[in-house]
C-alpha cells in the first residue's frame, strides 16, 4: 500500500513539476547555477542547445524519466533530475526552483 | 524572457556558502570550467555573501556562446616563412590572391578529414627538407568546424602537434597544386575561387 502511495504521489509531483520548468522555459524565467566558472558542459548555459530543444526533451518526458531528491546542503529545496534518451541522445537534466524561478543545474548529454 | 539589470538581486542557492543566499547582478570577468578562457563582462549573479560567482542568467548565455566560438575557432600555427610562400604561389596558380590562402588550407583540411587513407600519407612530409626552418611567420585559420576537423586530420595522420600537420598539407598542397598540378584538386579550387572572388 505504502509503494502504491509513493509511485501516485511522485507521479502527482512529476506533473506539477513538469508544467513548473516548462512554464519557465516558455518564459524564459530561468538562471544558472554557477561555481565560480561557467560550466563548459552545461548545453543550455553556453548556447549549445536551445530552450526549444530543452522543452522538447522535458516536454515529452514521463514520470519514469523523472527523480527527486533533496538538495545536498540547503534543507527544503529539491532538486529534480530528467534523464531520458531523447532522438538517439541521452540527456541529463537537473534543476531546483526558486519560485518562480528556475535554476538549472545540469543540462548535459 | 525575464532580462535582469546590473544591481537587481535573486535568491538563489550559492554553492560557496552551501546556502541559499541573496545575488547581485555584476559585469564580471568568467571563466570557463575547463580554463579555456574567460568570457569578459558578462552578466552574472554575485552572491553578497561570498563575493563568488553564483547563477549566470539565461539573457548571457549568447555572449558565453560567441566566446565559446571564437576559441574553438581559430587555430594559430608559427610556419617558416617558406611554407607561408608556397601558399602564396599555390593560390595564385589558381587564379586567387593571398585572401585565399586560409581558405585554401581549410579545403584541404576538409578534403583530408574525410579520406584517412591520404592523411596517413602527411607524414612522410615532414621527412623532407621543406619541412624544416625557422618558424617566423604566423597562419591563423577560423571557422566553425575547423578544430574537430583538424582533429579528425591529426588523428588519422598520427600526428600530435597541430603545427606539424599543417606543415604537412602545406608539403601537399605544394605537391599538388605546384609539382603536379592535379587536374581534380585544380578544377575544384578554381570553381571554389570563382565563386567566392
Amino acid at each position: 500500500m505504502y509503494a502504491l502511495w509513493r509511485t501516485i504521489g511522485a507521479v502527482m509531483g512529476y506533473r506539477d513539476v513538469k508544467a513548473q520548468v516548462l512554464s519557465c522555459l516558455r518564459t524564459g524565467d530561468i538562471l544558472h547555477e554557477s561555481r565560480g566558472d561557467i560550466d563548459i558542459k552545461n548545453l543550455l548555459a553556453t548556447g549549445q542547445v536551445t530552450l526549444a530543444e530543452v522543452v522538447e526533451v522535458i516536454g515529452r518526458s514521463r514520470g519514469s524519466d523523472y527523480r527527486c531528491s533533496p538538495h545536498h546542503s540547503v534543507d527544503g529545496v529539491d532538486v529534480h533530475i530528467i534523464q531520458r534518451r531523447h532522438e538517439g541522445v541521452d540527456w541529463y537534466i537537473k534543476w531546483y526552483f526558486v519560485e518562480p524561478t528556475t535554476v538549472f543545474i545540469s543540462v548535459h548529454h | 524572457m525575464r532580462i535582469f539589470r546590473v544591481g537587481d538581486s535573486q535568491k538563489v542557492i550559492c554553492e560557496h556558502c552551501g546556502s541559499l543566499e541573496s545575488a547581485t547582478f555584476k559585469l564580471r570577468d568568467v571563466p570557463f570550467s575547463d580554463g579555456s578562457g574567460i568570457v569578459k563582462k558578462v552578466l552574472v549573479g554575485v552572491c553578497d555573501c561570498c563575493d563568488e560567482v553564483c547563477v549566470i542568467p539565461h539573457q548571457s548565455t549568447p555572449a558565453v556562446r560567441r566566446q565559446l566560438e571564437c576559441q574553438r575557432k581559430a587555430v594559430e600555427s608559427r610556419l617558416p616563412a617558406h611554407l607561408l610562400d608556397i601558399l602564396g604561389l599555390a593560390t595564385s596558380e589558381v587564379g586567387a590572391t593571398a585572401d585565399f590562402i586560409p581558405s585554401l588550407v581549410k579545403y584541404y583540411i576538409h578534403q583530408l578529414a574525410t579520406d584517412p587513407e591520404a592523411a596517413g600519407k602527411l607524414k612522410a612530409f615532414l621527412r623532407t627538407e621543406l619541412a624544416a626552418g625557422k618558424a617566423d611567420k604566423r597562419l591563423s585559420l577560423k571557422g566553425k568546424i575547423i578544430s574537430e576537423e583538424l582533429e579528425l586530420v591529426k588523428s588519422a595522420a598520427d600526428i600530435d602537434s597541430t603545427t606539424d600537420v599543417i606543415k604537412g598539407i602545406i608539403l601537399k598542397i605544394n605537391e599538388d597544386i605546384l609539382l603536379l598540378k592535379r587536374p581534380e584538386a585544380m578544377a575544384e579550387l578554381k570553381g571554389i575561387v570563382a565563386a567566392v572572388a
